[in-house]
Formats: structure tokens, C-alpha cells, sequence
């Protein structure tokens, strides 16, 4: 039988909290985990489109570019998958099962 | 009301040695017991002022400062017992006085969760307070104790007590801990200030209390609204700087470094959120005392009269 590899689907490992400043950093409260965190806009962005539905990497990566601004398709992917590693590593965000 | 100064030196003695005193600290009441001449020494001249509950009242910390038995008497030592258990190392009689204020503070630190605790100095003027967390070393008690000395009321030296789901931050006003180089900045800026006598050679070094109750109100246990939140750090030939600080940065520090921020879990969450809005935030770096207070005293004015 032939195995196919489907893209992982992200979601957010659980319901959390926000505070925010005016300026492009966000508290993150884990509500499941109790744990905070500070994260970037466009992090806390990812974070809430997750808490939303599950998304692969190239789901968000179409949902995103709409407001990428003038930033190159390459750096939106090389910026997005750094955030998603880096907020799976602080387990806020987790592959859908 | 009565004051620890309006008790007579005998009926003093008596309930600190046997009956146990009982002094009203902001919210708490401590019932402290010794017999250790330094603690008698150091009560008499800080907590004057502080009330005394004469009637065997409820006592949120039971606290007793003696030795254990003849070896450690004859040794010049004592325990520190909190609620007849030692969780502290033994104590050089010589530095039971600092170590009494270190274990009341203590005692807060880990058994008081009706509040939001931050490792903070807090200080008051104009029914507004201004909040200043800060690691050890980034020279808050000095700062607190000049502030003091210049007209601001101490809310505390080291906690800021915020009622759950509140911006307001409640006062627990006690003597003032100075250490090392501190003492004698203190005592440079203000000759008239009155300090415990110094212990030497404590883990922390160099340690004295100043009497810091000297407002009229110093011992008005009302929750006062807070508006500003300034994190000094001190820093010998540092340039003078002082910026406005992210609410989110000051955020997580402030509840990071707190005592039960995260075991409040979401109520903790909630609790600085709402604290977080009510207050402006700095940071504050500086090298000379003069300039620090006049920061601080130059953001009041703009910060309180909004």
C-alpha cells in the first residue's frame, strides 16, 4: 500500500489570553498550560488563525501573503517557519492529530 | 489605638519575651517572640510607631526568634521558627535583628496568596502609588529609602501586595533593609535618618534597617490606585538614561520575577493585565542619587497630574 505524505496541520495547543501594547509585542497566557509568553504581532497572528482551525505551512503561508506587505514570497516562508518552530518548541502550537 | 511606643518598657519586654507581641503590619498582624537583646534593641527604635494588638487577637504569622536548647545558647545562636517550625538555617545572635526582617518578609513571600505579590518597592504620593521591581543589586532599597526621606510615603520595600483582580496595591509598610554601600549613601543623604545598628558579616554582607513610617499615613492599610511603574538600575559611571518601557516587556518582568504570578495561573493573568493598564512604565538607569530622584520626581509631576 503507498503511504502518502500529507502536510502537517498546525493548531494551537490549547485556548489562551492576550495583552497587548501598542507597539508589536504581545503577552501570550497559555490557558491550558498556565505558561506566558512574549511574542511578536505577526507570531500572536499565527497563534490566533490556529486557535481558529488547523493550518499546514502552506495554508497560512496563502492566508498570510495577502498581508505580507513587500516582503518576497521566500522571506514570508523562511520567517513563517522559523515562527512555527519556534512556538512549537514553546509548545504553544502542536500538530493536529 | 495603641503604639508600641505607648506601651511601658516592662509590658514591652513581658509580651515580646513570653506572651508574644502582637504588631499590625498593613494587612497582616505578626506575633513576634525573643528575648534576644538586638531584636528588643531593633524593635524599640523602627516600630515605635507601628500598632499593638493587646488583646490575644488572631495573628496571621507566628514568629519566634530563640535558641533551641543550652548548646545553642552557649553557642550565640538562635532558630528562626515560623509557626513553631525552623525552615531557616541557624542565626549568629549578632544578626537576629536583620534576620528577623529578613524572615517577616519571608514570610509573606511565601504565605500570602490573596494578592498578586511583585518583588517590588512601592512608594506613594498623591493618593497614587509608583511601583519600582528590580533584581537585586539595581539599587530599589536605596532609591525607596532616599524617595522616603524626600517626602514619598513607602508602601513597601519589597512587596507589592495587589488585591486579585484590582489596580490598586496595598500597603505594608516596614522598615527599609540597606546593605553595604548603601548604608553610608543614606546616611550621607540624610544625617537625620534613623537606622538600626549595622550587622556585619551576613551572607548578604553589610545589612541595616532604616525607620521608614514617617508620614502621617504610613500606616493606612487603604488600597491605593497605581499609576507608574519605573525599573532602576543603578550602575556605577553609567550615562544617565530613562525611556518609556513596553507594557508587555514590563509585563513579563514584573510577573515573571513576581512571587505567585504563576501560581495564580489565569487569575495572575488577569491581575497584571489590569495592573499593566493603569500604570506608565520607564526604565530608569542611572548613576548618581540626586538624578534618580529628580527622574522620579520630574515623572510624578507629568505622570500624576495627567
Amino acid at each position: 500500500m503507498d503511504v502518502i505524505d500529507t502536510p502537517i496541520q498546525w493548531c494551537a495547543s490549547g485556548p489562551a489570553r492576550t495583552f497587548e501594547d501598542e507597539e508589536g509585542l504581545v503577552v501570550y497566557f497559555n490557558q491550558g498550560s498556565g505558561s506566558t509568553h512574549l511574542v511578536t504581532e505577526i507570531a500572536a497572528f499565527i497563534l490566533q488563525l490556529l486557535a481558529e482551525r488547523p493550518f499546514s505551512t502552506d495554508e497560512l503561508l496563502q492566508r498570510m501573503a495577502s498581508e505580507a506587505g513587500d516582503i518576497t514570497e521566500q522571506e514570508l516562508r523562511e520567517t513563517v517557519q522559523e515562527l512555527l518552530e519556534d512556538l512549537q518548541a514553546s509548545e504553544l502550537i502542536e500538530a493536529a492529530s | 489605638m495603641t503604639r508600641l511606643k505607648d506601651l511601658n518598657p516592662d509590658d514591652f519586654q513581658d509580651r515580646l519575651k513570653h506572651r508574644g507581641l502582637r504588631v499590625r503590619c498593613g494587612p497582616y498582624v505578626y506575633n513576634l517572640q525573643s528575648a534576644e537583646q538586638k531584636i528588643i534593641d531593633g524593635l524599640t527604635l523602627l516600630y515605635p510607631d507601628f500598632e499593638v494588638m493587646l488583646e490575644e487577637t488572631f495573628s496571621d504569622f507566628h514568629i519566634a526568634m530563640r535558641p533551641s536548647g543550652l548548646s545553642q545558647k552557649l553557642r550565640g545562636v538562635v532558630e528562626f521558627y515560623w509557626d513553631g517550625r525552623c525552615p531557616m538555617n541557624i542565626i549568629e545572635v549578632r544578626h537576629s535583628y536583620a534576620f528577623l526582617e529578613w524572615g517577616m518578609n519571608w514570610c509573606v513571600s511565601i504565605a500570602s496568596n490573596e494578592y498578586l505579590k511583585l518583588h517590588a518597592a512601592v512608594l506613594e504620593k498623591n493618593n497614587k502609588a509608583l511601583i519600582m521591581p528590580g533584581l537585586p543589586g539595581a539599587g530599589k532599597s536605596t532609591l525607596c529609602a532616599a524617595l522616603t526621606l524626600s517626602g514619598w510615603r513607602l508602601l513597601s520595600d519589597e512587596h507589592a501586595l495587589i488585591p486579585l483582580h484590582s489596580d490598586t496595591v496595598v500597603p505594608l509598610c516596614r522598615p527599609i533593609s540597606l546593605k553595604n554601600e548603601s548604608i553610608d549613601i543614606i546616611r550621607d543623604f540624610d544625617p537625620s535618618a534613623v537606622l538600626s545598628k549595622v550587622a556585619e558579616e551576613t551572607h548578604k554582607g553589610r545589612v541595616a534597617h532604616m525607620k521608614a513610617d514617617m508620614a502621617p499615613n504610613s500606616h493606612d492599610a487603604t488600597p491605593v490606585p497605581t499609576a507608574l511603574m519605573i525599573f532602576p538600575q543603578y550602575e556605577a559611571g553609567a550615562e544617565f538614561s530613562l525611556r518609556r518601557k513596553l507594557k508587555t516587556e514590563a509585563f513579563m518582568f514584573a510577573g515573571l520575577h513576581s512571587f505567585n504570578y504563576k501560581l495564580l495561573g489565569e487569575t495572575g493573568f488577569d491581575t497584571m493585565t489590569q495592573l499593566m493598564r493603569s500604570v506608565n512604565c520607564f526604565d530608569l538607569r542611572y548613576a548618581s542619587l540626586e538624578q534618580a530622584l529628580a527622574a522620579v520626581n520630574h515623572l510624578e509631576a507629568e505622570v500624576f497630574g495627567e
